[in-house]
């Protein structure tokens, strides 16, 4: 079924009128109810737990009260004397007033009585009024409590529940506080204690209950569960009259079983209503003992509720009766108007523009009659303007074409001007140009009447010179009106003049005049030449420009052209300096191996220095040794009869020179060799067993004298021993000799092949031999704390110039060392490639900083500071390696780790006919 | 039509109201906790006094931990360790998939950062002590328990950590539980103030926001145990300066804890139905002090004179009121090595001399008390506002007064504030002081070495207030620290000692007293660590 929009809008109107109306009252019935359980909740808890703390602060008044009472001496006067003056007693009972009903005991230190006070009216109570009885039945009770305070001299504070008895000899149960503290002697011997008793009953709740503003009931706990109990309320119909409990039993006992040990529930009393919530008391032993409630009454809590929620249905239901008149006024006014206009905007839909609405309604439905109207006047008018625009873009687009295609200025003039002429169907078109120098020129004219239009003044200046000066265009509708003109030959028609613009500057005018009997100009003219100006403005500017580049392009050419003859000039001058400048490096190559020899000179000074030493005093030695020797043999041939003796030791020595080598033995077998050979010398009665000793086992000789001790047990050991510890001293003095002379040579053969700086051709050579001339060399340099490892692999004899690679070597070590600052490792490893080998020398120094590894092999180049090096070296090296041998080096470098690898071919073939040192 | 929907809106109000957010802390889902005093810092390096310890520690975590229950070290932090047999090396490996609160996985670098800014800290500032620049709040638990005992702090791979010693420490896994050496992640040093305003641990709550009197601390949610994501969502430490204030507040049940209350409270609390009052064993010892350099009690028979003198079992009955155990020795018989009692049950080293005040009067002749006609009354420092483990120090005194007085030596009491105490102590001018040790990492070692070791005389830092000296005493205990191997040879070194501070009386032991919690009743499952401190974590809320 299709529904009219008032059908639509009334069953609208009703939905989201009556819906809400309902849902809402509903909601706010429910939200009531809750919110008055929940305030209700909060507020009984907040009374609860006032009503508690109320409760706790009377108990803890109690405490305080038995605290002040231990230390009053009236108390103590009554533990030891027993016996307190009435007035004392009137004292006491007006001091502790404000406890309420109750009584203060005095125990002595065993807990027997002393005696007692009573506090209050004590409701009757025939227990304090008795007081023996009362106090053995509160001991009763309370006996764990009382050796408590008196064993442990604490205070002590709990509840009970205890039934007394009345006057009436009704008896009653009552929830009492009671607090003990100690009494001590000034000497803080125990004297006893105070134990003060106070009823929580009638009048305490009316106490509290006046604080509180709630109602108070205290249930103690006992067998009948809502017989017994104290309350704030009265009895209204009479006040003298005990009241009955408010409670009834099921309530006071599912609050005694609840397990959180709180409880809520309402009631009624007398007609007002009340929420009670429960708290149950405990002892200190976690017993319940009582049940406190706490009654708020809610009776106008209760009204506010039924008000709310009856207000809020009323509101509910008025809502519901304006929303159902609303709705069927509002489906009435609107629906009538609506219909006309989906009329009308069928009729504007089938093209018929000229259609007007007459809704004559003043509200929305109105407007949007008139609002209708006016969008259909407008679709009217901007169709026309439409078309007149599509006609005026035509135009212009055919002009902009005309002059977008040309290239030169005058042709986009005479194209541009073309166009215009045609476009605005003009008689006559004239165009001037600014040319800085000259002012205006005409420089392009259409149609007759060129003369004529040139000779147009204002003000007694050319008409172009005023046309240029206005921001607008200068229109005439006939150009003989003009009384301002200067209009000599009485031109006639209507003008244009037009100033050209580009960027904001007159660049050209355009004059244009179109025959007398022609209509005026129209916007689309206006229009139409206003674009033009500006488009054309730009194709002039660029036409100027492009002739302007093309000028300068020619003079360019021309310039590249004299500039190239200058530098080929130039080139071969620098020619010759290259020339001159590879003959200065020849020579600095030579200076530089000959201060390397000065630098280096020193040291091997010195290293031929302590091998000399060393003979000069090994000579001295064997001189002294020998005299020992000689006049030991004389002491021996003398004095011994045996001859086998001599013969064996000198066996034994011999012995040991032909199979010297040193037997190596760790420090600890050393010690235990050294203190067994020390003994058995001092056996022998040799002197100084302790130092020989240590040098036998240290120059290995040890065994053999061991074994001539051992061999003859008689004879004078020290005799013995001086000869052949002197003939061993002999022996290896000579070998020191040997050696020492040895280092010597080596040393010298080094410097001679360093020295040796010509070499034609390369020779065969052990690359190794090469670099321990360099190590030999270097080897003042390379001591202390420097670790030569060497890594030595299988090579060939490579046929290269040795005596050069010897200053690579000497070079790349000497950096090396350098580097290392005197402590770290140098490692040398060389590697056999096959068709060559590769020498890598690696450094655990600082090393080189990335930024400078391209340019160290570069001549002059250094980092060591200004004097310690000529920064020649390892620009040689690269020659060397490079040039020399055809050979390639490398670096690598991060601190910590340098290396240099050096790989030369195995066989060099002579291609530099001469080294470079010695070109020259 | 929009507009009826508005209306719409509006008549149905529940909707909206719950989406509020950033307002007050649900109450059913929060802890509070309140004290009389503001907490200084955050920093667990830094934290000093109890309250700062308190919420740093539920924050930060250490490498092992203490059970509340058995007192056996546990593993935390570190899943596992092994020691070196020369004791000197420790190796720990961290628990895998803990994250700091930020997000970041706990790793080696966090921990030895965390030793490290502390060392490294320590060290700068000895050789310099005058440079501002370098950062330093203190670092005493440091000083006193890692400064020239830890040789160095490595990561070994991104899980292991090795810590080198300088010579052995038998309760070096036990000092690891401190919050001082709690695992923090890296931060730049040079800003101080970071932990102050930022959560960077792996405990169990995480910090929300630090207003002067009112710390919020929250849930861990990622905590990686599981098992021991707190039950309840906010825990809020609150300063109420007002003792009367504290206590109204926890009796209104707006807050669950309150610690410094009035002792003279506590019974009332206990028959409070909506509160609760808790009271467990922790390590501590008060003490009177004799200064064993000084006057007459440079002799031994007139110290032990003072030991028979005083009644200690009232005294502590009185001050105490059942709150703390006589004590009879520098340690409690609950202090347990390695997870071992030191005493047996009845054991006559756990035994002090018995109060006779004739014997004391004899002692006192015997010893020549008084035939120097010196008759100067003798000065009894203390400290007089009431600590934790000593309630009422004023009432204390009166009474060792008292019963020294009887005996015949004169007594003036010197209530004092605790800076002017600790400089009296450090110069070694008083005659007796009363003085109190909570011990941080229950062992005895803080006790006989810290408190009685002839080294901690040295007066700038003397912790021995007795002054005492014994080179048979001082070789013991030095043994028993380093005797890592074996509980039962420290346990039989401990007695030894104990046995010469019978007899040598430098102190007269007074209390160990129980650390006392006053909670409300809305809060179950309360622990407590030997070191006193509450186990928030386990904390549960009771339903109503």
């Amino acid at each position: 079924m299709k529904l009219k929009i008032r059908h639509k809008l009334a069953i609208w109107m009703l939905v989201v009128g009556v819906i809400p109306a309902f849902v809402a009252s509903r909601r706010g019935v429910t939200i009531i109810a809750d919110r008055f359980t929940d305030t209700l909740q909060d507020e009984s808890d907040r009374n609860l737990r006032v009503g508690i703390s109320l409760t706790v602060d009377h108990v803890n008044n109690v405490k305080n009260a038995a605290i002040s009472l231990s230390k009053k001496s009236v108390l103590v006067e009554l533990a030891t004397r027993k016996s307190l003056s009435r007035q004392d007693q009137d004292l006491l009972r007006t001091e502790h007033s404000g406890l309420g009903n109750g009584v203060i005991h005095v125990v002595d230190p065993q807990g027997k009585l002393a005696g007692s006070v009573s506090l209050g009216e004590s409701s009757g109570l025939v227990a304090v009024k008795n007081q023996e009885h009362s106090y053995e039945t509160l001991l009763a009770h309370a006996q764990p409590q009382w050796s408590n305070m008196l064993q442990n001299y604490a205070i002590t504070l709990n509840f009970y529940s205890w039934e007394g008895q009345f006057t009436d000899n009704s008896r009653q149960r009552f929830l009492f506080v009671q607090a003990g503290a100690p009494l001590f002697d000034v000497n803080y011997n125990l004297l006893g204690g105070v134990i003060v008793t106070v009823a929580l009953d009638d009048l305490f709740c009316r106490n509290v209950s006046t604080l509180l503003g709630s109602q108070i009931i205290l249930y103690p706990e006992g067998p009948a569960a809502d017989q017994a109990f104290s309350t704030s309320f009265e009895n209204p119909d009479d006040l003298t009259r005990p009241v009955e409990s408010p409670l009834d039993r099921g309530l006071v006992q599912g609050a005694w079983k609840s397990p959180a040990g709180r409880h809520f529930a309402s009631f009624t009393w007398h007609g007002m209503e009340y929420a009670a919530s429960m708290q149950r008391l405990g002892d200190l032993k976690g017993r319940a003992v009582g049940l406190l409630v706490v009654a708020l009454d809610i009776t106008k809590m209760q009204k506010g509720k039924s008000d709310a929620v009856f207000t809020l249905m009323l509101s509910a239901l008025l809502a519901l009766a304006v929303v159902i008149v609303l709705a069927t006024w509002f489906s009435r006014n609107l629906a009538n108007p609506l219909g006309r206009l989906v009329r009308g905007a069928r009729e504007v839909a089938s093209g018929k523009l000229d259609q007007r609405l007459d809704v004559a309604s003043g509200d929305e439905i109105g407007e949007l009659a008139d609002a209708f109207n006016d969008m259909i006047r407008n679709l009217q008018q901007s169709n026309d303007r439409q078309n007149e625009q599509m006609s005026e873009i035509q135009t212009l687009n055919e002009i902009i074409n005309a002059m977008s295609v040309q290239v030169g200025v005058s042709s986009v003039i005479s194209e541009g001007l073309e166009a215009i002429s045609v476009a605005l169907q003009t008689s006559a078109a004239q165009l001037w140009l600014l040319h800085d120098e000259n002012g205006w020129r005409k420089v392009h004219h259409i149609g007759g009447l060129e003369a004529e239009l040139a000779r147009l003044t204002r003000d007694d200046r050319p008409l172009v010179d005023y046309a240029a000066t206005r921001d607008a265009m200068l229109e005439l509708a006939d150009l003989g009106d003009g009384d301002e003109l200067g209009n000599p030959d009485g031109l006639r028609g209507p003008f244009l003049a037009v100033p050209i613009r580009y960027q904001g500057r007159v660049i050209a005018v355009i004059f244009l005049l179109r025959s007398p009997d022609s209509p005026a100009w129209t916007d689309t003219h206006r229009n139409v030449i206003r674009a033009v100006s500006d488009q054309m403005g730009m194709y002039i500017v660029n036409a100027q420009l492009f002739e302007k580049i093309s000028r300068f392009n020619e003079q360019l050419e021309f310039m590249v052209h004299r500039r190239t003859m200058e530098l080929q000039e130039t080139n071969k001058k620098l020619g010759s300096t290259v020339d001159e400048l590879q003959n200065t490096q020849a020579q600095v190559l030579i200076s530089e191996r000959l201060a390397g020899l000065g630098s280096l000179l020193a040291g091997v000074a010195h290293e031929i220095n302590s091998p000399i030493g060393a003979i000069d005093a090994a000579v001295d030695n064997l001189l002294k040794s020998l005299q020992i020797t000689l006049s030991s043999l004389l002491y021996i041939v003398d004095s011994e009869k045996d001859p086998q003796v001599l013969t064996y030791l000198l066996t034994l020595v011999q012995h040991y020179l032909e199979s010297v080598t040193l037997p190596f033995q760790s420090r600890d077998q050393n010690r235990e060799r050294i203190r067994e050979v020390t003994e058995l010398l001092a056996a022998r009665g040799v002197e100084n067993a302790r130092s020989l000793g240590r040098k036998l086992v240290e120059n290995g000789t040890d065994t053999y004298v061991v074994n001539f001790l051992n061999q003859y047990e008689n004879v004078e050991a020290s005799t013995y021993l001086q000869l052949m510890n002197e003939l061993f001293t002999i022996h290896r003095t000579a070998q020191a000799t040997a050696t020492a002379i040895h280092a010597v040579k080596r040393i010298v053969m080094a410097l001679r092949s360093y020295s040796h700086v010509k070499q034609d051709v390369p020779e065969p050579v052990n690359i190794h031999d090469v670099i321990e001339t360099s190590l030999i060399i270097l080897a003042n340099r390379l001591k202390h704390n420097i670790t030569i490892d060497k890594r030595y692999g299988e090579l060939p004899p490579i046929t290269v110039y040795g005596d050069e690679l010897s200053q690579v070597w000497t070079n790349l070590l000497s950096n090396a060392a350098h580097a290392i600052d005197g402590k770290g490792t140098i490692t040398i490893e060389t590697l056999n490639l096959g068709s060559r080998v590769a020498v890598k020398i690696r450094d655990t120094g600082r090393g080189i900083p990335p930024e400078l590894i391209d340019r160290i092999f570069d001549p002059f180049f250094t980092t060591k500071k200004k004097g310690e090096g000529t920064g020649l070296g390892l620009g040689i090296v690269s020659r060397i390696v490079r040039e020399r041998h055809g050979g390639e080096i490398e670096v690598t470098s991060v601190p910590g780790d340098t290396c240099f690898t050096v790989y030369l071919p195995i066989m060099v073939t002579p291609r530099t006919p001469e080294p470079p040192a010695l070109q020259v | 039509m929009t507009r009826l929907l508005l209306l719409f809106l509006l008549v149905n109000p529940v909707s909206c109201r719950k989406e509020e957010a950033g307002k007050p802390l649900a109450h059913h889902e929060t802890i509070t906790v309140a004290w009389s005093k503001d907490v200084n810092t955050l920093d667990p390096a830094c934290a000093v006094g109890m309250e700062s310890a308190e919420v740093v520690a539920q924050m930060y975590e250490g490498l092992v931990t203490t059970d509340p229950i058995t007192r056996q070290i546990r593993p935390l932090l570190a899943e596992r360790w092994e020691q070196s047999p020369d004791g000197l090396v420790w190796d720990f490996t961290l628990r895998q998939g803990v994250r700091f609160h930020d997000g970041t996985p706990l790793d080696a670098d966090a921990v030895v950062f965390s030793f490290r800014r502390q060392m490294d800290a320590v060290v700068a500032h000895r050789a310099k002590p005058d440079d501002a620049r370098i950062p330093l709040c203190g670092y005493d638990y440091w000083k006193a328990y890692y400064d020239g005992l830890i040789q160095s702090v490595k990561a070994i791979n991104p899980r292991r950590i090795r810590i080198v010693l300088k010579y052995p420490y038998a309760p070096f896994l036990n000092s690891l539980e401190m919050f001082a050496v709690s695992i923090v992640r890296s931060f730049d040093v040079d800003d101080m103030e970071t932990l102050n305003n930022r959560s960077l641990g792996t405990g169990p709550f995480r910090l929300v926001s630090r207003t002067p009197d009112r710390i919020v601390l929250s849930r861990n949610d990622h905590y990686w145990d599981e098992s021991r994501v707190p039950a309840f969502r906010y825990l809020v430490f609150q300063t109420i300066r007002e003792n009367r204030q504290r206590l109204l507040a926890l009796e209104g049940q707006r807050i669950d804890f309150a610690f410094h209350l009035n002792p003279a409270r506590y019974p009332t609390i206990q028959l409070h139905p909506l509160l609760q009052l808790r009271s467990d064993y922790s390590n501590n010892t008060v003490y009177l002090a004799l200064n064993t350099r000084r006057g007459p009690f440079a002799v031994r028979q007139i110290r032990l004179a003072v030991a028979h003198a005083i009644n200690r079992d009232k005294i502590v009955k009185m001050v105490y009121q059942g709150m703390a155990e006589l004590a009879h020795g520098p340690v409690s018989s609950q202090m347990l090595v390695q997870g071992k009692p030191i005493f047996r049950e009845n054991d006559p080293l756990a035994r002090w001399h018995d109060y006779d005040p004739e014997k004391a009067r004899a002692l006192l002749r015997e010893g020549g008390f008084g035939l120097d006609g010196e008759q100067r009354p003798y000065t009894l420092y203390l400290i007089q506002s009431p600590r934790n483990y000593l309630p009422e120090p004023l009432l204390m005194a009166n009474l060792i007064r008292h019963d020294l007085e009887q005996v015949g030596i004169p007594v003036q009491v010197k209530p004092t504030e605790y800076m002017e105490y600790k400089r009296i102590l450090k110069l070694g001018q008083h005659d007796m002081a009363i003085h109190g040790w909570a011990g941080e990492i229950s062992d005895p070692d803080e006790y006989y070495y810290g408190l009685l070791h002839g080294s901690n005389v040295v007066r700038a830092t003397g912790t021995n207030h007795a002054y005492f000296t014994n080179d048979r005493f001082d070789d013991l205990v030095k043994r028993a620290r380093q005797a890592h191997e074996s509980a039962d040879l420290r346990i039989s070194l401990y007695r030894q000692a104990t046995e010469i501070f019978r007899h040598e009386v430098p102190w007269v032991p007074l209390a160990h007293a129980r650390v006392v919690i006053p909670a409300s009743r809305r809060v179950s499952g309360i622990e407590v660590t030997p070191a006193t401190f509450l186990v928030y974590r386990s904390l549960r809320m009771v339903d109503r």
